[in-house]
């Protein structure tokens, strides 16, 4: 398996060149690139721009693992408004776009958003929708959509075998999950996702989470490999029975208050860790 | 409960000969090509074009036969439903005005909330001037109806008593002689009016998206409008058909 990190991790101020730097440093393999999040990968970046983004990556000793975005919260798949929708659309086009001009394989997308205003039922069948015609575009690129798993967050797809059954009713062969093994919460167990999810799992995001937390015990948080209730050697287990060969990418959401840069470090040597299973 | 097709499509079957002396659709139904169903799918110039998807999903699992036309091709039919579009000129107005006149029930669902702004002035007006209904400006019902507590909920009392979501947006319809057909809160949210021989149901706030993601609710509704146009139109041969000339 290899190891990333988002180039959403560099700390602000600095700029890419020197967040490459510090993640070649750390030992990583690849950078995920975040579309959107970070000043120098937004939609208007251009073709020629995102190929020179390409080769600063390639001169770090990197190589770019996938293509993510946060533009999903603000603008969804699911969204009432056809004219938001069609944002959404676009923007998962800009990143097969610029996944292919990265020479990568994979993209991230947060497929649906459940809120009080636009209920479940409609929420999946937009997504059914819009993931079949992209499903369609992404086999043309040669790209693979992976769909994140935010249970808490997206209250979408809870259970993997719901998550199977969309994907199923999307029935694309390159559209799939980018499971996020911090994401489960009290929903389930990362590795059971992983046992049946299997093949269809085109990247993980690596983070841990802390279950029961807060005075009430009413609240999840994220937080650093190792310290929260991941059980990380049945998720190790369950990568190697699937044959899970692929990236890991490291997204951590809780970051140094001091030291930023040190992170970069203890996470990459706690997915050495978890990759040669010295736990 | 399903729609009992044979019926439905029986009862388009006696529609020529009641109206066959008008024109200038009189030789369609002569010829007794009188469409049962038709769904007015507004492509580009729709606003919503989700709700044409859900309509035809709607009527393709209560097992109803429906011919999908642009809103230049509207023809006669005995129930013509014309979801998610915004009226922006006289001539489809006029278009649905005399075939209500003729006989045929319009279910006409504004995408008005979805349009630009600009569009709906001339929606207020051709929903005045042609059906004799009023339209207040789209108001967007989220987020105040989670801060007010209110329920999130589309009561239906006509043809059937059901609740359906919202869909963010509304539209609200009334007029002097037309009767409510439903409700938010306190504020109407469709109404219907008796047109000539036929009917204009007007939906200010969308269902059709609703039947796309298969509210049982929306359905109902659906079904239930079905099976009473396949009964009272099958009835309403009656002679003295009013003709209405172009307001311009």
């Amino acid at each position: 398996m290899k190891k990333a990190i988002g180039d959403n991790m560099i700390p602000p101020g600095w700029s890419f060149e020197q967040g490459l730097e510090l993640i070649k440093k750390a030992g990583y393999d690849g950078v995920e690139l975040w579309l959107g999040d970070v000043p120098w990968f937004q939609m208007s970046t251009t073709d020629e721009q995102v190929i020179e983004l390409r080769r600063k990556v390639e001169n770090a000793g990197l190589v770019v693992s996938n293509v993510s975005t946060g533009l999903h919260w603000r603008a969804p798949l699911s969204a009432r408004d056809p004219k938001v929708r069609a944002q959404a659309m676009r923007i998962v086009e800009r990143q097969l776009e610029t996944a292919q001009l990265l020479k990568t394989d994979a993209i991230l997308v947060v497929a649906g958003l459940v809120t009080e205003e636009v209920p479940y039922n409609e929420v999946y069948t937009r997504c059914v929708d819009a993931l079949q015609q992209l499903g369609d575009q992404a086999e043309k690129t040669g790209v693979k959509i992976g769909c994140e798993n935010c249970n808490s967050e997206q209250r979408f797809l809870l259970s993997p075998r719901e998550f199977q059954t969309f994907l199923q009713d999307v029935n694309k062969p390159y559209v799939g999950l980018h499971l996020d093994v911090g994401n489960i919460h009290d929903t389930g167990f990362a590795e059971q996702w992983i046992e049946i999810h299997g093949p269809h799992i085109t990247r993980i995001h690596l983070k841990d989470v802390k279950k029961h937390r807060g005075r009430c015990g009413e609240e999840s948080v994220y937080t650093n490999l190792f310290l929260g209730n991941n059980n990380w050697p049945a998720i190790r287990a369950a990568l190697h029975k699937v044959g899970y060969d692929g990236w890991l990418v490291a997204e951590m959401e809780d970051r140094y208050r001091f030291a930023q840069d040190q992170q970069f470090y203890d996470t990459a040597a706690a997915i050495d860790r978890l990759i040669a299973g010295r736990l | 409960m399903t729609v009992p097709r044979r019926r439905f499509l029986g009862s388009i079957a006696a529609a020529p000969l009641a109206l066959g002396r008008w024109t200038p659709w009189g030789s369609f139904f002569a010829r007794q090509d009188c469409t049962a169903c038709l769904l007015v799918d507004w492509g580009e110039s729709g606003a919503l074009p989700e709700s044409v998807a859900g309509f035809a999903r709607g009527l393709a699992a209560c097992g109803i036969a429906f011919e999908r036309v642009g809103p230049g091709a509207i023809k006669p039919a005995r129930l013509l439903l014309v979801p998610g579009g915004i009226l922006r000129a006289g001539e489809v107005a006029w278009t649905l005005r005399q075939l209500c006149a003729a006989g045929t029930a319009v279910v006409y669902e504004t995408g008005a909330g979805y349009a630009e702004s600009a569009l709906f002035g001339a929606e207020q007006r051709l929903l005045r001037s042609y059906f004799g209904l009023e339209a207040d400006p789209p108001v967007t019902l989220w987020p105040q109806h989670a801060e007010a507590g209110s329920l999130p909920y589309v009561h239906y009392r006509w043809p059937l008593p059901v609740m359906v979501r919202d869909f963010s947006r509304l539209v609200s319809v009334r007029g002097k002689d037309a009767s409510e057909v439903a409700r938010i809160g306190d504020t109407p949210a469709a109404c219907r009016r008796r047109i000539g021989r036929g009917e204009f149901i007007c939906c200010g706030s969308p269902i059709g998206p609703h039947l796309g993601a298969g509210d049982p609710q929306a359905q109902a509704w659906l079904k239930s409008l079905l099976l009473r146009y396949s009964r009272t139109l099958a009835h309403s041969e009656r002679p003295g058909v009013t003709l209405l000339s172009s307001p311009g």
